[in-house]
């Protein structure tokens, strides 16, 4: 069996602790700007207005990834409100920190930049064409993060299966080979970004580029979820919420995008 | 009597600062940590519609400054958390 050890949860600089999940995070977060800001400032928009898109997008990131996690839990959020009064500390641990779903911080971000957009009359494509490609490459570091930190971790390995195991992990089962599903997922987010990134630069919309990037993650998505082994993550009846949502994603982003490369063919 | 008005963007520029100023100091106090992330970004946003107006102003940079480094430091502060408490705390808790 071909595996190895690797696990950082926490990066120690000096006296100051750092956890290596948000660490990448926020790396993640400054890579996605940083392509954005480059990518924006060369078709000579105003910075100050694609910067406002940007962290409106990162906040509705954070409220959409935050309610779709909560969303699964409602009946146990439910019976445990009376906690936010009796033990608000054990209600934040709970519920407020930590647990994010991804489809859900992808539909809040779109949500947000699209009623930014609307509100100061620009055009939703435009912006979103440099917007796109950013939040693979985001998604990319992000998934380091899961894996330096052990949460979002795989089923375990079959005999010959490239696997990992963890030994000091809070969240993933500790001493079992592991399917390093949390790197696949940043390698095919990798991918995906470059794929974008070469369509921007032969001119294509953001309207084609986040069907493109819709239709080509969610059937990956799906898949990868059957390798995933973390409970925490919600389920809606056989599926995990996030392959629920790949599904309906798909059903969604893929007619559209046949019909409108239809469309374009004809003219 | 002569009119005194707001250079464009001075307002959005003092409203960045403040939050900027509040989220840093939200960082320290454990649990506050995610108002420091939310007011952070909110204080970002100010400082861009600030940059938008044409203010290019020493409270606009300060605010856009403080405001990131409290996104980062509660961003870093709130995870903490989550790893020392809510990710134990969750797994335990739900029955799945």
């Amino acid at each position: 069996m071909l595996y190895f050890m690797l696990m950082i949860p926490f990066l120690s600089l000096g006296t100051l602790t750092l956890p290596t999940y948000s660490l990448m995070a926020l790396l993640g977060a400054a890579a996605a700007w940083l392509y954005f800001h480059q990518r924006c400032k060369t078709r000579k928009e105003n910075p100050g207005r694609t910067e406002q898109a940007f962290w409106f997008g990162m906040l509705g990131a954070l409220a959409g990834g935050k309610v779709l996690y909560l969303l699964p839990h409602l009946p146990q959020l439910a019976a445990d409100l009376p906690l936010l009064f009796s033990l608000p500390e054990l209600f934040y641990a709970r519920y407020l920190s930590g647990g994010f779903v991804f489809y859900g911080g992808l539909l809040g971000a779109l949500g947000t930049v699209w009623l930014f957009c609307r509100q100061r009359k620009i055009s939703f494509p435009m912006l979103t064409t440099d917007l796109i490609p950013a939040i693979p490459l985001f998604h990319a570091f992000g998934r380091v993060g899961c894996f330096l930190a052990g949460c979002c971790h795989g089923i375990p390995a079959q005999e010959g299966w490239l696997s990992v195991v963890f030994h000091a992990s809070p969240v993933a089962p500790n001493g079992v080979p592991l399917v390093p599903v949390q790197l696949y997922e940043s390698a095919a987010c990798l991918l995906l970004f470059l794929l974008l990134d070469r369509l921007v630069r032969r001119g294509w919309q953001g309207d084609w580029l986040l069907l493109v990037y819709l239709s080509l993650y969610a059937p990956l998505r799906f898949v990868l979820e059957f390798f995933r082994g973390d409970a925490a993550r919600g389920f809606l009846g056989l599926l995990s919420t996030s392959q629920t949502l790949a599904l309906i994603t798909l059903v969604v982003a893929l007619p559209l995008l046949v019909k409108k490369s239809r469309g374009r063919q004809q003219r | 009597m002569p009119e005194h008005t707001n250079p464009p963007g001075k307002s959005n520029a003092t409203a960045s600062l403040v939050l900027g100023i509040i989220s840093v100091v939200f960082c320290f106090f454990g649990y506050s940590a995610v108002l420091s992330v939310i007011l952070g970004i909110i204080g970002l946003v100010q400082a861009s519609k600030s940059k938008e107006l044409g203010y290019e102003d020493g409270s606009r940079t300060a605010g856009f400054i403080l405001s990131l480094i409290g996104l980062i430091g509660g961003a870093l502060a709130f995870t903490a958390c989550v790893a020392c408490i809510s990710f134990a705390g969750i797994a335990s808790t739900y029955p799945y």
